[in-house]
């Protein structure tokens, strides 16, 4: 593992190489897609920069919440401690104050953010692996097991584990993938509501591998918001084929530009 | 909207490149010596990610 790299007396962590492209992805996306709605383009750098300063705040605050015990006021502000729901909501909650000051809060937005989030999940899990930062899995002796040693969260020598953020890499790079293709199939909002249940699925799925502690009948922390997010979105799904069917209609989907 | 049966030879052709980009960067850190098959599956892992961004971002272009 490489949790960081020298280059001219620097040191950059390599967590945040992948997070840096992550959002570089998800930016280089936006704009493409942004181009096919006829909207700014530019509106891409803004979205990013917003999502940027949103996630790590909320990642930040979520993490010192659950760990508030453990943390004295001089570490509040340390260069580790990052929870991706915590990001989730932050990006979401500046997000949501972006597209209301630019006329663009609509569920196109939040379509656009599935496949972003799914994108960006995929890639942020490379540095988790590549930083070997606690994010891998049980001990385990199968034929792709390995050990974390020199990782930022070193696994005790010898021993080897899943390494889980290669299945979450591989999960969601394929849901972000499915959820691109689909982009012009659904109507606003419906693809948001898909993210949902295959976030809340993965998660829920991978959990099951990891080492986090079960709060509460048996599910990790993240597997009961996993559950949240899973149900809020069948539960869109739902609404949304009572209220006049998942699909767009034959016009708009001639309309669209693939 | 792409005729049915071009669609779906898309999309055989973008998952062929994120299967074979993910199975290529893995065998070639086989080669290469790389510690253990989970080391290798790491470069396959990257490899992947790097052909799923080219995929979302270049696929269909000629055609939008």
């Amino acid at each position: 593992m490489v949790p960081h790299i020298h280059i001219f007396g620097i040191t950059i962590q390599t967590f945040g190489i992948f997070f840096a492209l992550n959002f570089l992805a998800w930016g280089a996306l936006t704009h493409r897609r942004l181009g096919e709605l006829g909207k700014p383009t530019e509106w891409a750098f803004e979205m990013v920069v917003v999502a940027v300063v949103g996630g790590l705040i909320g990642a930040r605050a979520y993490y010192l919440i659950q760990n508030h015990k453990a943390i004295s006021l001089g570490n509040v502000f340390s260069g580790s401690g990052l929870v991706w729901y915590g990001g989730l909501a932050g990006g979401v909650v500046a997000m949501l104050i972006w597209a209301h000051r630019r006329k663009f809060l609509g569920w196109q937005l939040f379509d656009i953010a599935a496949y972003g989030l799914a994108l960006g999940y995929a890639i942020g899990r490379i540095g988790c692996q590549v930083a070997g930062d606690g994010d891998y899995g049980k001990a385990w002796s199968g034929p792709w097991a390995m050990g974390y040693e020199k990782g930022t969260v070193p696994t005790a020598p010898g021993e080897t584990v899943h390494p889980t953020p290669i299945y979450e890499t591989l999960a969601m790079g394929l849901v972000a993938w499915l959820l691109w293709r689909w982009r012009d199939r659904f109507r606003p909002g419906v693809l948001f509501a898909f993210y949902l249940v295959f976030a809340g699925i993965e998660r829920f799925l991978v959990e099951f591998l990891r080492r986090n502690e079960h709060v509460l009948g048996g599910l990790t922390a993240a597997q009961l918001e996993s559950l949240g997010l899973l149900v809020i979105g069948a539960m869109a799904l739902v609404f949304a084929q009572q209220g006049g069917g998942l699909r767009r209609s034959a016009t708009a989907a001639a309309n669209s530009s693939v | 909207m792409l005729p049915f049966r071009c669609q779906n030879r898309a999309i055989l052709k973008e998952l062929l490149v994120l299967i074979g980009a993910f199975a290529a960067g893995t065998g070639i850190a086989l080669l290469a010596g790389a510690k253990n098959l989970g080391t290798g599956l790491t470069i396959g892992q990257l490899t992947f990610a790097a052909a799923l961004a080219a995929v979302l971002l270049l696929a269909g272009r000629r055609r939008s």
